[in-house]
């Protein structure tokens, strides 16, 4: 018999698990008496099948074990109180116990172990995800920023190349008696009747209030719009004839005439 | 009783044999969740399986002097007992389900499914299903329901020795399987 052959051929791992009929049996019984390999190599397996049993065991329910005693009660022997010689535990099953033992001590480390670089990772990632929002609206605020700055820039270009237009007269308006230091500019196109207004030196004035620009045609004043917030040159109605452009205060929305007493400056075109 | 006793294997069987009362606390305390899990696995009721394992412990307990070292370790001779005890009771209660005219044998192959079912996730049968179908299905009929080889090959209907061949083949792959599982154990508990 080639034994390696044998030992290979599941006959170990049927014998073990109960599967072989009384021929195999009988064969492999007297293999092992004979053969100290084929022994080991049961045996071999034997601890692999009580490891696995023992790895996937269900605690049976507690009220069991006094049942089964009781059961076998009338069969303990009544001189049974010698414990065994030996407490060392050299038993393979022992071993088997302590080698798991030593595997969930280790377990229990690479655990702990485990949970503690967790708490460091999640803080740290915390760390970098507070800083990362915190970049994300800067630069939000920055782009915003820049976006409003554009706007600007844009504005003010238009305004220049309005004011450069050749058609466009510009109409300086100065602070009335009282008023001296307030000065704004109205660039009007004669032809097509287009009225900007540089609010340049203008006072800021009351939440109820607004500043209104007035065409004065023909001695008398038209409504040129309101003057509201607006980067560089302020569009405003379109006025196809005037002789002077003037601003008052007026309350907030705008008047149908001026309130000549809240004249603040005034110029002819 | 609250003394603990450490055996060796061959002081346990001694004490065993001789009946002794700290042998048994000895055995249930480490063996008893490993035999109910096998038990609990082939039977899958949890009250038939109370039965089983009493009956278990009882016959360990009696036969316990039939016990040959020669022939294998103390916890295979334990498990085996277990194993076969868990299929006589599958086999009653399954012969009592279909208990019409039919003949015994007829009714342990129709009311023992080969097919995976449900409960199969304790032990041995979980891994089973990491085998292809036809060595599961050899497991599933030899292992778990105890069918001989003969019953196995009219059952599928191939030969005694394909079955065999076919059996020994699985038996070694499964043990393959258990091997890793008890590699990883850990994470697989």
């Amino acid at each position: 018999m080639d034994i390696k052959e044998y030992i290979q051929s599941g006959i170990i791992e049927s014998y073990v698990m109960g599967l072989t009929d009384p021929e195999e049996t009988a064969l492999i019984e007297s293999a092992m008496r004979q053969y100290p390999e084929v022994r080991e190599a049961v045996a071999a397996f034997e601890r692999v099948m009580e490891q696995q049993a023992q790895a996937r065991a269900v605690a049976p329910p507690g009220f069991l074990k006094e049942k089964i005693k009781e059961a076998i009660r009338e069969d303990i022997a009544v001189d049974s109180i010698a414990p065994p010689a030996a407490v060392r535990d050299s038993s393979p099953t022992g071993r088997a116990a302590i080698k798991w033992r030593y595997l969930a001590v280790a377990a229990s480390i690479l655990l702990a172990l485990s949970a503690v670089l967790n708490v460091v990772f999640y803080t740290k990632s915390k760390f970098f995800e507070r800083q990362y929002q915190t970049m994300l609206e800067e630069r939000q605020l920055l782009a915003s920023n820049v976006s409003l700055l554009n706007g600007r820039v844009s504005a003010l270009q238009e305004s220049l190349l309005l004011i450069n237009h050749p058609g466009m007269k510009a109409v300086n308006l100065s602070g009335v008696e009282g008023q001296e230091n307030a000065y704004a500019v109205v660039y009007w196109n004669r032809v097509s009747g287009a009225v900007y207004l540089m609010p340049s030196q203008l006072e800021k004035v009351e939440e109820n209030q607004q500043y209104q620009l007035w065409a004065i045609v023909d001695g008398k004043p038209v409504d040129a719009g309101l003057i509201g917030a607006c980067d560089g040159l302020c569009k405003m109605k379109t006025i196809t004839d005037a002789q002077a452009f003037a601003i008052t205060v007026e309350k907030k929305g705008g008047s149908p005439t001026p309130d000549l007493s809240a004249l603040r400056v005034m110029g002819n075109v | 009783m609250s003394i603990e006793a450490k055996y060796s294997e061959e002081e346990l069987v001694l004490a065993l044999q001789q009946r002794q009362e700290l042998a048994f606390e000895y055995l249930y305390k480490h063996y008893s969740a490993a035999l109910y899990g096998t038990i609990l696995s082939i039977v899958k009721d949890s009250e038939e399986s109370n039965d089983v394992l009493q009956e278990v412990f009882v016959r360990i307990w009696k036969q316990a002097r039939s016990y040959d070292a020669a022939k294998g370790r103390l916890f295979t001779w334990m498990i085996n007992i277990a194993r076969h005890g868990a299929i006589d009771r599958l086999r009653s209660t399954g012969f009592k389900r279909t208990s019409e005219n039919r003949k015994l044998t007829e009714s342990v192959y129709n009311s023992v499914s080969a097919s995976p079912s449900r409960e199969d996730h304790i032990g041995l049968h979980a891994l089973t299903r990491e085998l292809k179908e036809d060595f599961r299905i050899l497991i599933e009929y030899a292992y778990f329901k105890g069918f001989t080889q003969e019953e196995i090959a009219n059952t599928l209907g191939i030969p005694v020795g394909t079955v065999k061949t076919r059996l020994r083949a699985a038996l070694l792959q499964m043990r393959k399987l258990m091997e890793l599982m008890i590699t990883v154990g850990l994470l697989w508990i």
